[in-house]
């Protein structure tokens, strides 16, 4: 995959308070005394790139969406804040958040096709977020520049057309467009690659980066594909389980990953595909972490303590704390260094 | 595009001339002999005279084939000339012209009232699915799924006209003859229009891009009424049509209960009065219309709805 | 299944206590028209015994009497007892319906299953047939096919079943197609069964359950369309006792004996009502999706 190379930004060094700040956020299921996002901490700086990784079902989507305060009917935030250039968003009234959706903070999905009203043209949603509302053809006339912007060829025409006429990675490009109308400080994307060609994945990653570029745009970008995360970010958070493992700068933790869940994904990603075709995955299932309730969410499927017993009765009695390493760099694992580094790896 | 507009237009002239074959041919299957009847309809005398059965036997060109009398029906038809009534002997067209208003009238009516109630209902249901108001609604719509408008018409008479003496009882004259009787006409509708509506708005509440005119900064209740009122009223479109067809003939007993003038109980009047050219014309009328109807639906739903027509045209 | 244990006797759980535990399983609009149609059968059945009087009977000196105390639904125009009629007779209404579901639902599920089968040009046919007679009132076809042949149970049975097997056609036609398409339908057929034997072996009885739902449902709405006819006159002669006639035969009385016309349409829309709520309840727990349920 040819990925624009990496040019970390200036984002850890810029000195302001983050643009994002999440404290100690809970969802849980409605009714229910389940949490999917349990106690998750997060920043994103001013112009800073964060890449969020983790296998399916970590709870990666359930944040993005619980960030922007558009949890669907079922799931609900149960404890902590969510603060962006330090206004909370958790408790906000529905119309305050109008104001802040769209303008301050957009985001990017899965499936750009099915984020598309069928029934209604492509110029109509993109000029949604436009904050001033001028005559109709003072709008059309933004928003195909906004198409322009991004990419489309032809945009007069496309402006017009409806979702079903677009490929995937032109509705992305659209979705990418409306993102941008509001002129947001921070963008949730959320997989925006994923359902998309390999040529075109570079082409909107590089369109991500340009417009982030231009417009010192902070990114929380969730993904599972690593070669994303280090071409692209500036930090990293490692989710499991509805938890953050380990954060810290893209480049030392993609070299020398500390927990040993961050280890496990680094090298399944190296690995070549199996002969049947499969993509290498870490042993054992995330599915039923969530039910644990004691002790290191991964601990049964973690070599590192598969490899030290004596390390057994702490992982298995009590979660560790996210700990710093200093630099930003922390991560939440019982395993000293040379615990985590003794295996074969 | 194109292609599916010819497809339904030839599926409905095929269905159109079986209809047509059906009100042609079904009377003669009756043993009456359309000559006699007339005759003894015109002199109210059972003692005819062969003789002139005989002439306007050969006068009606019952004495011809049977594929030259339906074709000669056919062709008479065709120029909009359906004969005239036994009972009247006024030309079927223009008594099928001037009930088909008033039924028009009527069903507009019966319906919009219909989607009034049910397009609110059926919304706020979905909003809430398994909520108390959800659950009246359901009860509501079996209620009046079950409710005979034979029954309702004659109660809500009992109670407005002969008690409190606010709405006529029957007749044709003016607005407020018009409220009993398309109140009778819009029960069934009400409920299966609320059905269909609770279930395309409780979809559309659902679908990922109202999360996501939502993430572009509009508010609920803007994003469902930008981006879910149309997809979700494209399902109600087709019933809305499907049911302007069966109500434009299918009022017959609420017609024929507060005498109204129309569609329904001409074709009433006909069975009654033994009318064989006014019941050809009138289930022509109401058969062929109820399905160039429901065509037009067919072709419109695909018109309104952009993926559709994103299909055909492929 | 251990409720089938708990609630059957020991050694035979026999066809009531099935019905029963079926019955239980269910959401409460099916128990509710169960209840109702239940009640209707056992009054029906028992009529000869129960009904207070002989429903010929007249006594013109006592005629468009309220409710007595002997005449507990009051009297009509000949002075014949309200209640013993609606209990007595060839309840015609309900006779024709019953019959007309029946042959609808058999000609429809045997079109249906063969387009799903088909496939093609004859399956598109069929369904543009469908969709076209599902708009054409099934009253209008009544009232032309009597006013051709004379009233009587063939003509509207003709008339019930011209556009009556459509809804269930489409939906046969849709399981069938659903069912097709699984590996174990073509794994039968590779192996060499014969169609019809697939057919019959995987198809129906998927569709068994979804199209009695639909029967029910059918069956409240001709029940309704079948009293209407009668009420026109048209449908069972009197002096016959029936349901829609009776309401026909109230209206000069309207203001008089209201009773007397409120009453038969109580029954007709109870009954509806009764069905449709079996085929609602039965639709929300085959639909599976649990939506609906309260
Ligand atoms: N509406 C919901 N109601 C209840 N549970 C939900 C709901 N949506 C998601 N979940 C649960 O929340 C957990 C996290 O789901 P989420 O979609 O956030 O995972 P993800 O990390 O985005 O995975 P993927 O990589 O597949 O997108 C899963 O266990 C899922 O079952
Ligand atoms: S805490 Fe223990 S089980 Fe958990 S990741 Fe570290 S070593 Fe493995
Ligand atoms: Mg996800």
């Amino acid at each position: 995959m040819t990925l624009p190379t990496s040019v970390p930004t200036q984002g850890a060094k810029d000195t302001r308070a983050p643009l994002l700040e999440v404290r100690n956020l809970k969802v849980g299921i409605t009714g229910r005394n389940k949490e999917v996002v349990r106690g998750l901490d997060l920043t994103v700086g001013h112009g800073e790139v964060v890449a969020l990784v983790g296998e399916s079902g970590s709870g990666k989507s359930v944040t993005a969406l619980a960030l922007s305060q558009l949890l669907p009917p079922g799931l609900e935030i149960t404890e902590g804040s969510v603060r962006m250039g330090g206004r909370e968003l958790v408790g906000t009234s529905e119309k305050d958040l109008t104001g802040i959706r769209g303008r301050d903070l957009s985001m990017l999905f899965q499936q750009p096709q099915t984020m598309l009203d069928p029934t209604s043209r492509v110029h109509v949603q993109v000029a949604e977020p436009l904050a001033s509302k001028g005559s109709g053809r003072a709008t059309f006339a933004r928003v195909v520049d906004l198409l322009r912007g991004v990419g489309i060829p032809d945009p007069e025409a496309r402006a017009r057309a409806f979702s079903h006429e677009l490929s995937g990675g032109m509705a992305q490009r659209v979705m990418m467009a409306a993102a941008m109308a509001g002129e947001p400080r921070l963008l949730i994307a959320d997989e925006p690659t994923t359902a998309l060609d390999v040529t075109v994945q570079a082409q909107i990653l590089r369109l991500l980066r340009d417009e982030q570029r231009k417009r010192d745009l902070s990114i929380l970008l969730i993904t599972h594909d690593l070669s994303i995360v280090s071409a692209f970010s500036d930090r990293v958070c490692v989710m499991y389980a509805g938890r953050i493992v380990e954060e810290g700068p893209t480049p030392q933790i993609m070299k020398h990953p500390a927990h040993p869940y961050t280890r496990a994904l680094i090298r399944c990603s190296l690995l070549e595909p199996e002969a049947n075709g499969a993509l290498p995955s870490i042993p054992g299932s995330s599915s039923r972490a969530l039910s644990i309730l004691e002790g290191c969410r991964f601990a049964p499927r973690c070599h590192v303590m598969a490899a030290a017993p004596d390390l057994e009765s702490a992982c298995c009695a009590t979660e560790p704390a996210l700990e710093s390493k200093g630099q930003g760099w922390r991560t939440r694992c019982h395993a000293t260094d040379a615990q985590t580094h003794g295996d074969a790896a | 595009m194109w292609k599916l507009v010819l497809q339904r237009l030839s599926i409905l002239v095929a269905m159109l001339l079986i209809v047509s074959v059906a009100a042609f041919a079904v009377p003669l299957m009756s043993d009456g002999d359309p000559a006699r009847t007339i005759l003894m309809s015109r002199t109210s005398d059972f003692n005819l005279d062969p003789d002139a059965v005989e002439s306007l036997r050969t006068e009606l060109g019952l004495d011809r084939t049977l594929a030259a009398q339906y074709f000669g029906w056919l062709g008479h038809a065709l120029r909009g000339d359906l004969g005239f009534s036994f009972a009247t002997r006024q030309p079927v067209l223009s008594e099928i012209a001037r009930a088909l208003a008033v039924s028009l009238t009527l069903a507009l009516t019966a319906l919009g009232w219909a989607l009034l109630v049910a397009l609110p209902l059926g919304t706020l249901a979905a909003m809430r699915p398994g909520g108390k108001l959800d659950g009246a609604t359901t009860l509501l719509i079996q209620t009046l799924v079950a409710t005979p408008e034979y029954w309702f018409a004659p109660v809500s008479v009992l109670v407005f006209s002969l008690w409190l003496g606010v709405l006529p009882s029957a007749g044709w004259q003016g607005p407020s003859s018009l409220i009993l009787p398309a109140l009778a006409l819009s029960l069934r509708p009400m409920a299966y229009f609320t059905q269909i509506t609770r279930a395309a708005m409780s979809d559309v509440l659902q679908a990922p891009y109202i999360s996501a005119a939502r993430a572009r900064g509009l508010s609920y209740n803007q994003s469902v009424l930008r981006h879910g009122l149309r997809n979700g009223s494209l399902p109600v479109i087709t019933f809305f049509a499907l049911w302007f067809a069966g109500l434009l003939g299918g009022s017959v007993v609420v017609e024929v209960i507060f005498a109204i003038p129309g569609m329904g109980r001409l074709l009433y009047d006909a069975v009654i009065n033994n009318d064989v050219p006014m019941l050809q014309g009138a289930f022509v009328a109401m058969v062929g219309l109820a399905i160039v109807i429901n065509t037009a639906a067919d072709v419109f739903y695909v018109l309104i709805n952009p993926a559709m027509r994103g299909r055909h045209a492929q | 299944m251990p409720s089938d244990m708990i609630l059957s006797p020991p050694d035979a759980p026999g066809l009531l206590s099935r019905a029963v535990i079926y019955t239980r399983s269910r959401h409460w609009t099916f128990r509710a028209g169960v209840a109702i149609v239940a009640a209707m059968i056992a009054l029906i059945a028992l009529a000869p015994w129960i009904a207070p009087h002989d429903p010929g009977a007249q006594d013109l000196l006592g005629r468009l009497k309220g409710p007595t105390a002997v005449h507990w639904l009051g009297t009509d125009h000949l002075g014949r007892d309200v209640l013993s009629r609606l209990l007595i007779g060839r309840q015609f209404t309900v006779t024709i319906s019953a019959v007309a579901v029946v042959i609808t639902l058999v000609i429809g599920t045997v079109i249906g299953v063969m387009a799903g089968r088909a496939g093609g040009l004859a399956d598109e046919l069929a369904m543009r047939t469908v969709d076209l007679l599902i708009s054409v009132p099934d009253v209008v076809i009544a009232i032309f096919l009597i006013g051709v042949f004379g009233p009587g149970w063939l003509t509207l049975l003709v008339a019930l079943t011209l556009t009556g097997w459509t809804p269930y056609a489409r939906l046969a036609r849709g399981l069938t197609r659903e069912v097709n398409a699984r590996e174990y339908i073509r794994a039968a057929e590779v192996l060499g069964m014969k169609r019809s034997f697939v057919m019959f072996r995987h198809i129906l009885p998927n569709c068994i359950r979804p199209i009695t739902a639909i029967s029910f449902l059918r069956f409240g709405h001709k029940l309704i369309t079948v009293g209407g006819l009668s009420y026109l006159g048209l449908g069972v002669q009197p002096p016959n006792p029936d349901w829609g006639l009776m309401l026909a035969e109230a209206q000069p009385y309207l203001e008089r004996a209201p009773l007397l016309m409120i009453a038969p349409g109580a029954v007709i829309f109870l009954a509806a009502l009764g069905v449709t709520w079996i085929g609602h309840g039965m639709e929300i727990d085959t639909s599976g999706t649990g939506e609906d349920r309260t």
